[in-house]
């Protein structure tokens, strides 16, 4: 029988939360006793729960005392830890990314889809009369939360600085923002030069004044943030690389980007279970998910003739810090890549300096406790349908820690122990299907100019009549403009402006391609919709 | 009354333009769809930051001097109102920003046309000397402003910033797609200096209150009137915003009405 992977865990002093699927357990952090479990909650409650589906963000207060959750209805629930008491409930407008406590505990910040970063109160007073729309307000807002900022692209990370007088957004197109908390209108600096998108930031508490980022480029960017100045990057790519055992299919054309007139709209509502399933296991041997789902994809591909083969992307999911024998070692992790990944934070710091420390399954989080252990959660699912593991191999959680500048395991405790017996729930293979562990590696990446236009030389022979009247059209212009210029050059009278000439042309055969596919590609909004 | 004065003021930006040469670049051979979603990941080209801009490949003349753009025109379709300005403020760089590729593409070979019209001696008007700079100081991007102004221009770069008859995406599910909104009014007040100017005008009375309401509302920036402008000497870009544009000759053509609704930036202190 197959168990929920941990998908969060949060070590309290005395009491810790272990999310898995849907359901949340409390657990004793010295004896590793079962205090509270959603499981065991009484029918009517339980059914909430896991018709909620599940949770996909989660965060713990600094006072440990308070949960949030969000899983896949965009209700925002306030959790009392002690006695795992629902607080409240709370409709999101936008599917949320990321949720975070402020220091007091008393705002609850949430990231969207949408781009959007809003601000709740602790306390929820639900409103009297269903708030509607009205025609001049930009955004739904359901439970009157404070808009504080927005992206127009997805927020995929933020976090508030330390003195909470800043906050820091990272999105799927490149950018990270440092606006003033909580005036977010104010913007105070960007910190552009990523190429990919960015998927997770950090503030090393002892060097406040320093921002980490990584999410798809091969390397992770060290800002001086209030400036926007890139000071060092660290090349990871080559280090993570061997351990990336999840692969992906790239978003093919027609999921959602483009599609034929008419197929597009059908399959803007199937996009969410098309991305599910264009995820692959490693080397052909399927987890539970796999077998169907991925014969489907071939015929799928079959028709379309246009085979493509799962490939190894880099996400970086998680950038993390603490301090272990007198230095402050970095500690990240990427999607679907079976170690984890640390490096000591000095000057001028190398791929070299990067160690990696192997599980042999995929990292799915971690997380640092005041002490300096480092706890794993892992994917202990994988492969494992056909492969005879041992006991050590497939633990759900395992606990780090540096002893002479290497990371090591800490000797067994009750609580790793229970993590990794009694708090394992059970799930069936479609459970662990809906799970989606690896989503991001599809969802995050986005299209390249070439790909765009290999894919769609059919529309590009298509248009290609109706196309070269214009072009030529167009050519006799600038024909006529090329002689003027050669006359003008003649007389003397030449300047700088025959680049200006070249240019258009290099970027005209680009557009040709893109431009067609734009159109199409305009049918559907990539941000979410709902 | 205020409308017959920007009528005769149209005269003058039209006879401020050269005469048509045969050069120019014919719109029918651009033609677009009109409008574009800004959410899609269209195959854009951008730079990853402004440092990362060669901006003497778009202002050859004035290369090795330092200057950026200070006008950005965000959504600047045909080009009308940076070719009627570009002879107003030689000096200023100015930057017309189009999400069509088509109409980006036109307004490229326009400018193109019109730096080699306007820097021939023997050209029809005859002001040979004056006019040599001429359009030297203004360029196109195709790009998407609503994600990507930031990575054009530096914090507060900018000392106008132009949204003259933007997509008024009518449905209210559309709202969100529109230039002028509470999230996106941050990024315009990063690029922008204090005390720059957004100009707006639209011929829609919706978006007209539409952006009035959320930029009066929006904490660094000011409602400023006509006549001030006028009076602090920036009447010939108000006249430009009026009449110079496409969109705006359409909107007179068919007799609407213009809405104009300007805003000053300003800062504001710390909480």
């Amino acid at each position: 029988m197959s168990v929920y992977p941990h998908s969060h865990l949060f070590v309290g002093p005395s009491e810790t939360v272990v999310i898995s699927g849907p359901h949340i357990q409390v657990l004793s952090t010295t004896t590793g006793d079962i205090l509270h479990s959603t499981v065991n909650f009484e029918d009517e409650k339980r059914g909430a729960v896991i018709e909620s589906g599940p949770v996909r963000c989660a965060a713990v207060d600094k006072s440990n005392k308070y949960l949030i959750t969000t899983a896949e209805d965009k209700m925002l629930k306030l959790w009392e830890i002690g006695g795992l008491k629902l607080l409240s409930e709370r409709e999101l407008p936008k599917k949320p990314t990321g949720l975070a406590f402020r220091a007091d505990s008393q705002k609850l910040l949430t990231s969207d889809k949408f781009g959007d970063i809003f601000s709740y109160p602790f306390t929820y007073v639900p409103l009297t009369v269903k708030q509607k729309r009205d025609a001049l307000s930009s955004h739904e807002n359901p439970s009157s939360g404070q808009l504080i900022l927005g992206h127009a692209s997805p927020l995929n990370a933020f976090l508030l600085t330390s003195d909470e007088k800043y906050i820091v957004t990272a999105d799927r197109d490149e950018h990270i923002r440092v606006s003033w908390y909580p005036q977010g209108y104010n913007i105070e600096m960007y910190c552009l030069g990523h190429l990919k998108f960015v998927s997770a930031i950090h503030i090393p508490h002892l060097d406040p004044s320093m921002l980490i980022s990584g999410g798809g480029d091969p390397v992770l960017k060290i800002w001086d943030w209030m400036a926007g100045d890139l000071k060092h990057e660290v090349n990871v790519l080559d280090t993570i690389d061997p351990y990336m055992a999840v692969r992906a299919l790239k978003r093919k054309r027609g999921e959602g980007e483009e599609g034929e007139e008419g197929e597009g709209k059908k399959r803007k509502k199937g996009k969410g279970k098309d991305k599910a399933k264009e995820e692959t296991p490693d080397t052909g041997t399927p987890v539970a998910e796999g077998s169907e789902a991925a014969a489907e994809e071939k015929t799928e591909e079959a028709a379309k003739g246009e085979p493509s083969e799962p490939e190894k992307i880099l996400v970086i999911h998680k950038i993390d810090s603490l301090d272990a024998e007198g230095c402050l070692w970095i500690v990240f992790s990427a999607v679907g890549t079976t170690a984890l990944f640390t490096f000591p934070f000095k000057a001028g710091v190398t791929s070299s300096d990067i160690r990696a420390f192997d599980f042999g399954l995929p990292v799915i989080d971690f997380s640092i406790t005041g002490d300096g252990e480092i706890w794993v959660n892992l994917d202990a699912q994988w492969k494992s349908t056909d492969l005879a593991t041992s006991e050590a191999s497939t633990k759900a959680v395992r606990v780090m820690h540096f002893v002479s500048q290497e990371l090591k395991e800490v000797s067994e405790k009750a609580l790793v122990s229970a993590l990794n017996t009694k708090s394992l729930l059970q799930a069936t293979p479609e459970e662990l299907k809906k799970l989606d562990l690896y989503g991001d590696l599809t969802s995050m990446p986005k299209y390249s100019d070439s790909e765009a236009a290999e894919a769609t030389p059919e529309v590009a022979a298509g248009g290609e009549k109706a196309k070269s009247k214009k072009e030529l059209g167009r050519l006799k212009n600038k024909t006529k403009v090329l002689a003027k210029m050669a006359v003008s050059a003649a007389t003397g009278d030449a300047r700088a402006g025959e680049d200006e000439l070249e240019e258009p042309e290099t970027k005209r055969t680009k557009s040709e391609h893109g431009d067609e596919a734009e159109v199409k590609k305009n049918e559907d909004v990539v941000m979410a919709e709902s | 009354m205020a409308k017959r004065k920007r009528a005769s003021q149209q005269e003058k930006t039209d006879s401020a333009q050269p005469p048509q040469t045969g050069l120019l670049p014919q719109k029918k051979h651009y033609r677009q769809r009109a409008h574009a979603n800004p959410f899609s990941d269209h195959s854009l080209d951008y730079p990853s930051s402004p440092q990362t801009i060669d901006w003497s490949t778009h202002y050859p003349l004035f290369a090795g001097t330092g200057k950026r753009p200070e006008f950005a025109d965000v959504g600047c379709g045909f080009g009308g109102l940076l070719i009627a300005l570009a002879p107003l403020f030689p000096d200023t760089l100015m930057l017309g920003m189009e999400i069509r590729v088509q109409v980006s593409q036109y307004v490229q070979d326009r400018i193109a046309a019109l730096r080699v019209t306007a820097s021939t001696p023997d050209d029809s008007t005859g002001n040979s000397t004056t006019s040599s700079a001429y359009y030297q100081n203004v360029s196109i991007v195709r790009a998407n402003a609503m994600k990507f102004l930031p990575n054009y221009f530096t914090k507060h770069s900018l000392s106008s910033l132009f949204f003259l008859f933007p997509d008024p995406h009518f449905k209210s599910r559309k709202h969100k797609a529109r230039i002028i909104s509470p999230t996106l009014l941050a990024e315009y007040a990063y690029v922008l200096r204090p005390g720059g100017i957004i100009y707006t005008i639209t011929d829609v009375k919706d978006l007209h209150e539409w952006m009035k309401i959320h930029l009066t509302g929006f904490a660094l920036f000011e409602p400023v009137d006509e006549a001030t402008l006028r009076s602090e000497g920036k009447g010939p870009i108000v006249d430009a915003v009026y009449t110079s544009t496409e969109e705006g000759r359409k909107v007179e053509r068919n007799g609407g009405d213009k809405w104009l609704a300007c805003f000053r930036r300003i800062e504001v202190p710390r909480q």
